[in-house]
Parts: C-alpha cells; structure tokens; sequence
C-alpha cells in the first residue's frame, strides 16, 4: 500500500527489517547467500535512505566489517587452527611445548582454513552492514520516540546505546574537518592515530550529554507514586533480563529446552505487565510516527527472508554451508535466495528520499 | 588400567577433540612434507599392525581406531603407514583414503564433523547439555582423552589414534573411550578377536559410515552464476546511486 507522505517510514519497521537480515545471515555461511544479503541490503539504503548526516552510517559499519574480514583472515593464517586440507603455502612455524595445546605460530595454511575463516568474517561482516543499514534508515532520534514507556526509567543507558553509532559517524566527519584545516593527514595510519581517540571520546560524550539533557527535561517522567514507578521499573528490568537469560539459553543450546523457553515466556510476560502498567496516564506526542500498511509491507519483506533461509535450513542443512571437504562452489538455495531478493522490497515501498525532498520543496515554495 | 591413571584422566579437561584440528606447531620437517600435498600414506597391505620389513626409513606404522559408538559395538582397526612427525589428522586422512570411505569432514572452525562419512550431516550437534561429536582419544597403556587436536598431534612409533563417536557426549574425559586395546601390543595379542570384530560392517542400523558422503553438490554452475551476476548488479547498482548522491551532496 503505498501512499504520498512526508514523513520517513517508522524506525522500529527499518530496524526489525535490517534485524531479521542479519539474523537470515547469521544462519548461513553460504558465501552466495551472504553476497545477495549485502547486496540487498547496499540497494535498499541506496534508495531509501535521506540525507541526515547519519545516513553514511552504512558505508563506515562496512568499512568495518571489511576490517574485520582482515583481521579475520590474518590471525587464521598466523596464529589460527591448522585445518587440515589442501596446502596453499607453509609458513615458518615456532614450535610450542606441550602445555600450550591449542596455541600455534605458523605452520601449514590451507586452502580450507583459510575459505572457512573467509566465510565466518564475511557473515560478522554481513551482520555488521545490517547495523549499519538501520541505522542509516531510521533516525536513531526518531527511534528513541518509540522507546516504551517502562523503559524511561533507563533512559540514559538506552539512549547512549542507541545514538552512539550515528555519533560515531558525525564525529569522524566533524574531527576529520578540523584535522583538514589544520593541515594534519586525514588518511593513512598517521590519519587514523589523529582520528581514533577523539572519535570514540567526542561520540559517547555527545550520547552522554544527549542522554542527560533527556533526563533534565524530565523525558518520559508522569506523574505517579515512586512506590508505583519502582515497581514498573522492577518488573520490565527483570523480565528484560529474563528475556535476555531465555534467548541466550535457547539460542546456545541450538534448540528449544523446556527451561529456556519457560524463562522466555515469564520474563515476556514481565515486560509487557510492567509496560502495561506504566503506559497509563496520558502522554502527548508532536507528530506521531505512524504504523501503516509500508511499515507492515517492510517487516514482512525481513520476515520473509529469515523464512527462506530457515526453510532451505530445513531442507538441507548443507545448503547454508560452505562445502570444504571437498571444496565446491556453494549451493544454490532457492527458497533462501527468494526470501532474501524479497527482502529489497523496501527499496519500492518505502517513500524514496529524493522524493520526499522534492515534496518537500514544493511545499516551501 | 589403573584407578588412579583414571583419576588423572579426569583432570584433562579441555575437550580438545571437540575443537579437533587445532594448530599444528608442525615442527620439524613440516615445510616439505605438507607442501608436498600428496600423501604418501597408505595402508599397510597385511592387516596387522606389526612393523613390515621392507617400511623406509623415518617411517612408522600408526594404530588407528574407529569406534562409530553404536550400540551394534563396530571398531574399525586400521594400520596406517606414516611418516614420523606426521599430524593425526594426517593419519586420520590416510585411513580414510585406505578404507575406501570418504576422507574426514570439517568446519569452517576446523571442528571435525564426520570420519568414513559419519555422520552424514551436522558437526559437533549439541542437545540439550549433551554433543553428538567424534572423541579424540590417544592410546598407551590405557586411552587419554586427547589435549590436542589432532592437527597439532604429530604421531610417533608404537602410537595407537583413537577416535570414538559419542551420541550422547559430554565433551570431557568422562565420555567413554574406544572398545578397543589401546596399546599397539594390545591389538597385536587380541588381534584375532578385535579384527573379527572390525572388518564385519554392520549393515543393520544406519551407525556405520556409508559408501557416499553425499556432500550435495548439485550446484548447477548456471544458476550459481545467474545469482552470482545478480548480486554484482545490485552491488553496482548501490554503488553509482552512492557515488551519485554523493556528488549531488558536494
């Protein structure tokens, strides 16, 4: 359903799509499936993201995730696991005695090692790129809007975890123009020395002081009893942390115990109990984000990847993986690779920045 | 066996079979011998592993034995011929090329998935607290739960490799070792009964390894380069819309 509006689509739409990207690509490390993921995910931010200072976001979270596959690769060829298999080039390898079991220096690299250790940066790198497209997509400012109710009481905290990376990123533009007019390297090693410290100090600085000013202005404070707020307080915390226990109970063990799913399910309960309580009262909002029909088409577009992918899991568990014994090209996983060119839908649903502006200008004029 | 080699069995804790192929400090002579890529492993031709006469010098006879951990008790016994200072997993690799059964499966962590095939699918698969995965056992008067993986091992005289699969595994030195003697002498004296044992293949449950490994390569290189072309067109795409707004924006 489309529809001319102005306003940007709902940040919590763009930030459960990109989520469900990234858990389609945590799934797989099908380097075909992880490139159409990438690809995906750089056309959609392409089109649909505006023109904020934090929409180059993506570029520097894959910037990173390129650093990672780096990193990735030296450490496997320099100090990695001697995976078996066919030698590519022996390095000088120091002999350890005994009791380092587990540690090397050198030794054989293998063409598995090294494509294995490939494939696993390429999915922290894919994951990484799905951060950065949310938050390229949706304001991160926009999304603090939609922090519930129960949650202000943590506001700080949430706020400094949410507006640090879009930070980040106006920070490195920011530094880097000062270190330009100064006439210092804004590239190279030199560059990136310069860069680093006062990024990272500018950037949770600027969330701190954000998160504070929030707080002064009394952010998501109404007026109830403190008994009343403590305990909505109390609840939501503690099913956040039940929650929290339950899925990584779930997710570790790789399939769904009865303990695990049971701590899900109180400390679900929990969550919404304390958010029900403490969304009574009235709040006013100025301009409302808006759940429509483009909000649902684009959840279902993420929703329909992670689907692909985990019905091609369940029909063949070695479609998702990278075949290494013996080296072949990746399969082809047809209900996977649908899901996730389902998923670039957005870039059609969504209202396109360069429209908005026009409507915008229009408007002015 | 010894109670208290037992009780020292216990405090071997890192379950370093699980994390199999670990580093190799390789040492010594690992430079020409696995650049040289072609084994030259390969089963010794009578079924015993006693030293032949005619074995070359620097080479050795290693034990390796296979317990697929089914009820159905099926110990493969092999002898292998390597070189000293050659990785298990190098000796793990020649027992499956002389058995006939596919060569061992790995991740991409390096964790070993199969040997001869088994399982079929699934590494290392965990449920509820307990791991489905291949045991690295090392023999000599009693077995001891490997350190090591066995791409860091290096084989010597006289070594007996064993490897257990463990349905129901704890990854510890608590799960149970190979059924089999762990000593080369003791495979010699018990030759008849464990050798009978190990060349029958059980064919009526599903536990012994199977002829394929049935790695799915039904890769139609076609359809591999269509979507392979897909995506640097999408990718291409996203990156003159980039350049674009970026040149729009300066």
């Amino acid at each position: 359903m489309l529809r001319a509006r102005q306003q940007p689509l709902h940040p919590i739409a763009w930030w459960s799509w990109a989520g469900s990207l990234a858990i389609a690509a945590s799934r797989t490390t099908n380097l075909l499936l992880l490139g159409l993921i990438l690809a995906v995910v750089a056309w959609v931010v392409t089109t649909s993201r505006g023109s904020s200072p934090w929409a180059r976001s993506f570029g520097a979270l894959l910037r990173l995730g390129l650093f990672v596959v780096v990193i990735r690769l030296l450490i496997q060829v320099l100090f990695g696991d001697r995976v078996p298999g066919d030698t590519w080039f022996v390095l000088p390898s120091v002999p350890l005695p005994h009791w380092a079991a587990g540690v090397t220096i050198g030794g054989a690299v293998t063409a598995q090692a090294v494509i294995g250790a490939l494939c696993q940066g390429a999915q922290i790198a894919v994951i990484l790129a799905c951060f950065g497209a949310a938050n390229s997509l949706a304001s991160s400012f926009r999304l603090l809007r939609c922090v519930p109710a129960g949650l202000y009481e943590v506001a700080v905290a949430v706020t400094v975890a949410i507006s640090f990376t879009p930070q980040v990123v106006l920070s490195i533009a920011r530094v880097r123009d000062a270190r330009r007019l100064r006439g210092r390297a804004t590239t190279g090693l030199r560059g990136w020395r310069g860069l680093a410290v006062p990024v990272l100090d500018g950037a949770l600085e600027r969330s701190v002081a954000l998160a504070a000013s929030m707080d002064a202005r009394g952010f998501g404070r109404r007026p109830t009893s403190p008994r009343r707020r403590r305990l909505t307080a109390g609840a939501t915390l503690g099913g956040l942390v039940g929650l929290g226990t339950g899925l990584f109970e779930v997710l570790d063990s790789g399939s769904a115990s009865g303990v695990g799913l049971a701590v899900i399910v109180f400390g679900g309960a929990l969550v919404i109990g304390g958010m029900a309580a403490s969304s009574h009262g009235s709040r006013s909002r100025y301009r409302p984000d808006r759940w429509l029909g483009a909000e649902w088409a684009v959840l279902g577009a993420g929703l329909v990847a992670v689907a692909g992918v985990v019905a091609a899991g369940g029909s063949d568990p070695s479609a998702l993986t990278q075949p290494l014994y013996p080296l072949a090209l990746p399969a082809v996983p047809i209900s996977a690779l649908a899901g996730v060119l389902l998923a670039a839908l957005p870039s059609v649903i969504a209202p396109t920045s360069a429209l908005g502006r026009a409507r915008l200008q229009e408007a002015v004029a | 066996m010894r109670p208290e080699a037992r009780s020292t069995a216990a405090v071997r804790l890192i379950a370093a079979a699980v994390l199999a192929a670990l580093a190799s400090a390789a040492a010594w002579g690992s430079s020409g011998l696995a650049a040289s890529g072609a084994s030259p492993l390969r089963q010794h031709p009578e079924r015993s592993c006693a030293v032949p006469p005619h074995l070359a010098k620097g080479q050795i006879v290693v034990a390796v034995v296979v317990d697929f951990g089914g009820v159905d008790a099926k110990v493969l016994v092999s002898c292998v011929t390597a070189r000293t200072g050659e990785t298990g997993a190098e000796v793990l690799q020649a027992q499956g090329r002389a058995t006939g059964y596919p060569t061992p499966r790995y991740d991409e962590s390096g964790l070993l998935c199969a040997i001869d095939g088994y399982p079929t699918s699934g590494c290392g698969a965990q449920s509820g607290g307990h791991y489905a995965y291949w045991a690295y056992w090392h023999g000599g008067k009693r077995w001891r739960y490997a350190n090591d993986g066995p791409g860091e091992w290096t084989v010597a005289r006289g070594d007996v490799e064993g490897w257990r699969f463990e349905p129901d595994g704890s990854a510890s030195p608590s799960d149970p070792p190979p059924r089999a003697a762990s000593s080369a002498s003791g495979l010699e004296t018990s030759a008849a009964t464990v050798r009978g044992a190990t060349t029958t293949t059980s064919t009526a449950d599903g536990a012994g390894p199977i002829a394929s490994a049935g790695t799915g390569s039904s890769t139609r290189p076609i359809l591999f380069f269509a979507c392979l072309a897909l995506i640097v067109l999408l990718g291409a795409g996203a990156l003159i819309r980039a350049r674009r707004a970026h040149g729009h924006v300066t």
